[in-house]
């Protein structure tokens, strides 16, 4: 026997083991699969809602104005609990990857197309959940822009799971109650097992759960109760900010004005309590005192349409940020001052910074520096 | 059924496809990580899985006891290890403020480690009590069962 021959050997005994484990069964394949199905649906909802949310167009809404909080706190919930059923129907179908090739044209060809489709499969989803842990933590261990890549990963798994669905309905398990698919109390206890870790690696370890998630990448504690994603040293402006000769520079289409705080600041104050969320799932409710941005362009004369924000801030993807129509229109959408009753801190975007009802926080522009209405 | 289920994996990998082609230059980076995913779970997570696994087996087979709990426990550490490994390695390589990966997660996966071993210590004595013949008879079925 060559080699190879008794390699295949060995890998059709160590298939035929595994195969022949009381733990693993069609039934309970089927069962993994559909509670993988229910979090990768609800986090792939979230997802496109985040992905919308990130470049809002005028039918993206204002209210409620938690809405971002909420999903995408059940965007990273859902993702972190998808992880242990992941690996638990992997592990349940793992000996398939083990058979060997099938005679015949027909069969082989379709032991191929299955092949095909579970490798595009396992290997979106297993980026998808891996690059959004570390999403979470902040750490960026690859050269490809993570949102874009997450994105695409997310429509990929959407058609390899199509696929492999539609290859594979025929083999759904009839009834729950029939002899040959009736979980065995070991079975039974896998799968209790199994939606325990998910269930508890979600609370352990979703941010939006915080304090709860001490194995989440944040306490949810910060400078007057809320966290923070970049200090202003980080960004660089710590000069610029603190500067006595700070002015906010308002252009409209036709006028423009360069403003003092104490200017932006005697155009009137109001005080909303916002919830800030950031796509890392992590989500504070703060209270915040500022001008209405469609009050700072009414003492210019302009009619309340969108405007690009601009941070002091020198470089980085999030300098500059487009606010639409309907989220200056939105008295609750603030250039604030203060926070918590506090003067807002410098790494909160002191001296002034956006604040906007269901918004990301990357989008919530801190050390603001000028408001431009678009042309 | 079949066909709209295809219909839609048409659709969505049409909008995944243009939506990696849209950055041509980070194409090979984005594979070796789609591969590196696909080959560390089957050449390092399952096999490691599986000998754990057949470990675990031989012992129930010889101690004639279902080994099962101690799986399902590892199972669960196993998990949150996977979740909290992550945070770790930021804070070692990752620039961060005071507040971002400030959650006690090293104690809490020393914790749970503590607590997983000690569950499991706990189980092989019962399992080594059980099946000493001086202390109890060893049951007439075996009730030996495979192992995750």
């Amino acid at each position: 026997m060559s080699p190879l021959e008794s390699l295949a050997v060995r890998a059709d005994r160590l298939q035929k083991s595994m195969a022949a484990s009381p733990w693993r069964e069609r039934a309970l394949t089927w069962r993994l699969g559909s509670w993988l199905a229910m979090t990768f649906a609800v986090a792939f909802v979230t997802g496109l809602i985040s992905h919308a949310a990130q470049t809002p167009g005028w039918w993206f809404p204002t209210s409620p104005a938690w809405g971002y909080r909420v999903t995408q706190g059940l965007h990273v919930t859902a993702g972190i609990a998808s992880v242990p059923l992941l690996l638990a129907k992997l592990w349940s179908v793992y000996p398939r990857l083990l058979e060997t090739p099938r005679r015949g044209f027909a069969d082989a060809l379709g032991q191929l197309t299955d092949r095909a489709i579970a490798a595009a499969l396992v290997a979106s989803a297993l980026f998808l959940l891996t690059s959004g842990v570390l999403n979470l933590t902040g750490w960026y261990p690859w050269s490809f822009s993570f949102r874009p890549t997450h994105y695409a990963a997310a429509w990929l798994v959407v058609a390899a799971m199509c696929f492999h669905l539609a290859r594979k309905l025929p083999l759904r398990p009839r009834t729950r109650y029939s002899p040959r698919t009736r979980y065995s109390p070991q079975r039974r206890r896998l799968l209790l097992w199994v939606a325990s870790s998910s269930a508890v690696g979600a609370v352990l370890g979703s941010p939006a759960l915080a304090p709860l998630s001490v194995l989440g990448a944040r306490s949810g504690r910060g400078p007057q109760g809320v966290p923070i994603n970049k200090t202003a040293a980080q960004a660089g402006v710590i000069e610029a900010a603190s500067s006595a000769a700070y002015r906010l520079e308002v252009v409209g289409r036709s006028r423009r004005r360069s403003l003092s705080l104490t200017e932006v600041k005697a155009l009137g104050a109001t005080t909303v309590s916002l919830p800030i969320a950031c796509v890392e799932g992590w989500s504070a409710g703060a209270v915040w005192t500022g001008v209405p941005v469609a009050s700072l362009l009414a003492a210019l004369g302009e009619p309340a349409s969108a405007v690009r924000v601009t941070s002091l801030q020198a470089s980085g993807p999030f300098r500059a940020t487009l606010l639409p129509a309907q989220f200056v229109a939105d008295r609750r959408t603030l250039l604030a001052w203060e926070l918590n009753g506090e003067p807002l801190a410098l790494d909160h975007g002191a001296p002034i910074r956006l604040i906007a009802p269901n918004r990301p926080g990357v989008l919530q522009t801190k050390w603001v520096t000028r408001i431009e209405v678009e042309a | 059924m079949r066909w709209v289920l295809v219909a839609a994996g048409v659709l969505s990998a049409y909008v995944a496809g243009s939506t990696f082609l849209d950055r041509p230059d980070d194409l090979v980076a984005i594979g070796l990580w789609f591969a590196a995913g696909v080959l560390v779970h089957d050449l390092v997570i399952a096999p490691v899985t599986h000998l754990l696994g057949a470990r675990s087996r031989a012992e129930a087979r010889q101690a004639q006891v279902a080994v099962d709990g101690r799986g399902l426990i590892w199972l669960l550490w196993g998990s949150l290890t996977l979740l909290g490994l992550p945070i770790l390695s930021a804070r070692a390589f990752a620039t961060h403020n005071s507040t971002e990966l400030d959650a006690p997660t090293g104690r809490a996966l020393i914790a749970i480690s503590v607590i997983a071993f000690a569950v499991v210590l706990r189980l092989r004595h019962r399992d080594a009590v059980r099946m000493d013949p001086a202390i109890t008879e060893p049951p007439a079925e075996s009730p030996a069962t495979e192992e995750v």
